[in-house]
């Protein structure tokens, strides 16, 4: 009986020796592969909690998108490296064409007066994006002085910080330095019987935000806007927050038909939500006359032709 | 059951048993596998280094031992590094303590081994010396690599002085892969 069977496995494997040796093919590769897989070295990635691209200011976790990323890194490792190195031309084709007309004035020079100030020896830095706008993705960079070289001896953990934006496609990118965001040009005007005030640009900074600003006398009399003695003389509204002016030392007073131009500035971050509405001219005063000393401002008030606000809406 | 329905049902269970047999091999090289990969890491585990810590001074913050670098956050590698650093010192191997350190820096406070040699002896005498971490700071750099900055309160077992009255060192790493760093450190009398 058991011959019987031996001959049967014997005829069995010998009618399906193709098959046979096919499972055996696959049943090799399979051991193989899992064998390569199992050994296969792992990409070491250091542990740690830095997330360079995870945008520190949103609410809901966004990064910059992964194609983004190394260029971004490449684009502000070759600026630092070239401000480092003094290759002025190299360090200034990397910025945007905005970034040199209204920061630098489109003058390399001045662009190499920056680099010497912020890079007057070799710097390191670290960057962690911030946020991220309609335009940019801006990045916090700190530069410190070369602490690995120094230890810090007999020096103190400090730096310089600066807000870079980036804008751009993956192929070609471009910085803006200098905290810079941009420019918009602006034609809001306010104008009654005393006073023409034209706002005819705003320049915006991470922090702060510059408007140019065109005021004409168009009285026989001495006006005064702003001499630092009224509390919030100029300010900027947003919705219902009024900002007093970041130059607040600034002396507007105009004789009778004189025009002047003017830059104020004031606090405002780039990425908040609300856009500035107007800015209020809130003592605008008409004398008979204007020394300009204290004592004698209660008295020039006091006869003042008139005395009133006005806004200029954005 | 005619002749040919008894081959073929011959046939069926052998191709069965053929099916089972090559399952449960693949099954037992499966296991072999993942019993070999779990036994190599815990070699890992027993051949690393203990860590020996520095005594922290907030109660909350744990005592750091028999980690694998690997598996330590980033306070922690770098409290070991700088551990490592002084244990070299420890065991007079200086030239290996020498090498740890990063280049610019050596070309500017120890331009040769001998140098460092006289400086580690004086200010890491290790058989005296104890370090309390204060802080750490991470300058992060995706391309660079990241640094960090320890600040650490070197005094003396002996020592009567406050934790406000002991020296403050500090400690810059640059981290390139898991125990694979360059470190310098502020010199004193400098």
């Amino acid at each position: 009986m058991f011959l019987e069977y031996r001959i049967r496995i014997r005829n069995w494997i010998r009618d399906n020796r193709k098959k046979i040796i096919i499972v055996l093919v696959i049943w090799t590769v399979i051991i193989v592969i899992n064998y390569l897989l199992s050994h296969r070295k792992k990409e070491e990635v250091l542990n740690t909690t830095y997330k360079p691209h995870d945008i520190v200011m949103s609410n809901d976790g966004e990064k910059v998108p992964e194609k983004l990323q190394e260029p971004i890194e490449k684009l502000i490792d070759d600026f630092v490296e070239y401000c480092n190195n003094k290759d002025y031309s190299n360090a200034y084709s990397l910025l945007s064409d905005d970034c040199k007309e209204n920061v630098f004035n489109n003058e390399e020079e001045k662009f190499k007066l920056y680099v010497d100030e912020v890079f007057p020896e070799e710097k390191i830095y670290s960057i962690q994006s911030y946020s991220k706008t309609d335009d940019f993705y801006i990045y916090n960079v700190k530069f410190l002085n070369n602490i690995l070289a120094s230890g810090l001896t007999n020096e103190d953990f400090k730096y310089y910080e600066e807000k870079y934006a980036i804008s751009g496609d993956k192929n070609n990118l471009k910085l803006t330095v200098g905290n810079y965001m941009g420019k918009e040009e602006l034609r809001s005007v306010s104008e009654d019987d005393y006073v023409k005030i034209r706002v005819t640009e705003k320049r915006m900074f991470y922090s702060k935000e510059l408007y140019k600003v065109k005021i004409t006398n168009k009285t026989d009399n001495i006006m005064v806007i702003a001499d630092g003695t009224e509390a919030e003389e100029i300010v900027l509204t947003i919705g219902n927050d009024n900002r007093g002016m970041y130059n607040s030392g600034l002396y507007i007073v105009l004789q009778p038909g004189e025009t002047q131009e003017y830059e104020l500035y004031f606090n405002k971050f780039y990425d908040e939500k609300n856009d500035a509405d107007g800015i209020g001219f809130s003592k605008i005063r008409i004398l008979e006359s204007y020394s300009g000393k204290l004592e004698l401002k209660q008295q020039e008030i006091d006869n003042a032709i008139k005395l009133y606000s006005l806004k200029v809406s954005l | 059951m005619n002749k040919k329905q008894k081959d073929r049902i011959i046939n069926l269970i052998l191709l069965c048993i053929s099916f089972i047999l090559i399952i449960l091999y693949l099954i037992l090289v499966l296991k072999i596998s993942d019993k070999d990969n779990r036994n190599s890491k815990t070699e890992k585990q027993e051949t690393n280094e203990t860590v020996k810590t520095v005594e922290s001074n907030t109660e909350d913050e744990e005592i750091v031992v028999d980690k694998d670098v690997e598996s330590m956050n980033e306070k922690e590698r770098m409290i070991y590094y700088i551990n490592e650093f002084i244990d070299k010192i420890e065991e007079k191997n200086y030239e290996n303590a020498y090498k740890l350190l990063y280049s610019e820096f050596k070309d500017n406070y120890f331009e040769t081994e001998e140098k460092f040699k006289n400086y580690a002896e004086t200010y890491f005498n290790t058989d005296t010396l104890v370090m309390n971490f204060q802080n750490i700071e991470r300058l992060g750099n995706p391309v660079k690599g990241n640094i960090y900055v320890v600040w650490m309160k070197k005094g003396n077992l002996f020592d009567v002085k406050s934790e406000e009255e002991k020296e403050d060192t500090k400690f810059v790493i640059l981290e390139k892969d898991y125990d694979d760093f360059e470190l310098s450190f502020s010199v004193e009398n400098r």
